[in-house]
């Protein structure tokens, strides 16, 4: 395939893909993706990677911090839902229906302060896994976690320990510790 | 000298000014698979819908050939122009619901399957998974309120309490870490 002289930037495609372009700017990206068979085979990796995405994150396939947004659009979908909603040093009893498109560890919290915020997560007496600098909503008062449900599936009955600090110049500050008490879905 | 080869060193103008100058199969073929792509990207970022952009590339592409070969696109040179004109029109059509394929169809039996629409880019999905873990948790959230929530930078910022400038920055260093991974390299 032959290579553009003036090819389009990921950035700008992308602000087209999503729609934040101005119309006659839109339009000129158009017009060049509709002429140009390099920058054009560039742009292909955008609905690619929307649609698997979209697949991966309606089967709960992705492991991720989910926004309240995409939850709602999960539910719009019709995506069945698990959701396990723990208060700081609470626990829960929990498993994965067969049923079960995704499964949500709603962890509550206060984020007044945190800038910035690491899960800790220790299976049994397995090693801690460290997940850094989370991206939240402060005035949300909970994350949403969304552990990949194939692989929650799969697990024997297990105690997972989930901690979220709050990581400060003098140190870790524990903002809350929840307990997944999991048991595989009975007669799997 | 491989056949394709030559085809591919010959500009789209010059395939349409081949299309509009008389019968030319091979001209109209290799038109369709150049074109057929780049009409398929505007159908889904207009409609959102893979079956919708297929029939776009459907009646967009009969409708330029059709045009071609009948001598009535005045600049056969400005070919792009005259394509994204169509895609415009059909586009707007199909949202009011008007369809002109059935008919465009029975002018053209067999639709353009005779020319071998290419198939869209297709990822592997496992290396897809992959490569969206390596990100950064921030990098991976933005992408998926981008692509999945369809999420405006402002309305993401507001969300994480980021900028919208600073959303658009870890977007594109996501999706650009995300292209090198899912395309061979390291994320």
């Amino acid at each position: 395939m032959s290579s553009c002289s003036t090819p389009l930037g990921d950035a700008l495609v992308l602000g087209w893909w999503i729609g934040e372009l101005g119309a006659a700017e839109a339009r000129r990206v158009e017009r060049h993706l509709l002429s140009c068979g390099s920058c054009s085979a560039r742009a292909e990796l955008l609905p690619a990677v929307a649609e698997d995405l979209r697949g991966l994150v309606r089967e709960g396939r992705l492991p991720a911090v989910l926004s309240p947004i995409v939850v709602e659009r999960l539910q719009l979908e019709g995506r069945r839902i698990r959701e396990y909603r723990v208060a700081p040093g609470g626990g829960v009893r929990c498993s994965v229906g067969p049923e079960d498109d995704v499964v949500l560890a709603r962890l509550s919290a206060r984020f007044e302060g945190v800038t910035r915020l690491d899960l800790l997560s220790r299976v049994n007496d397995g090693p801690e896994q460290r997940y850094a600098d989370l991206p939240f909503d402060p005035a949300a008062g909970e994350l949403i976690v969304a552990p990949p449900t194939d692989l929650l599936r799969a697990r024997p009955a297990s105690v997972e320990r989930m901690r979220l600090v709050s990581v400060e110049p003098q140190g870790e500050r524990l903002l809350g510790e929840y307990t997944f008490d999991h048991s595989p879905w009975p007669g799997r | 000298m491989d056949p394709a080869r030559v085809e591919a060193a010959v500009s789209d103008q010059e395939l349409a000014l081949r299309v509009a100058g008389g019968s030319d199969p091979a001209a109209e073929t290799e038109l369709v698979q150049r074109l057929a792509p780049r009409v398929r990207l505007y159908g889904l970022r207009h409609l959102r819908d893979a079956a919708a952009a297929d029939d776009l590339v459907q009646e967009a592409l009969l409708l330029t050939l059709e045009r071609l070969r009948a001598g009535r696109v005045r600049q056969p040179e400005r070919l792009a122009s005259f394509v994204f004109g169509a895609c415009r029109l059909l586009v707007r059509n199909q949202r009011r619901g008007t369809r002109r394929r059935d008919a465009l169809l029975e002018r053209f039996a067999g639709g353009l399957e005779r020319h071998a629409v290419p198939d869209p880019l297709r990822l592997d999905e496992p290396k897809l998974r992959d490569c969206l873990a390596r990100l950064a948790e921030r990098e991976r959230s933005v992408l998926l309120l981008t692509f999945y929530a369809e999420a405006p930078a402002g309305e993401i910022a507001s969300r994480l309490g980021l900028s919208p400038d600073n959303v658009r920055t870890v977007r594109h260093r996501a999706f650009g870490r995300l292209r090198r991974c899912v395309e061979g390299g390291a994320a």
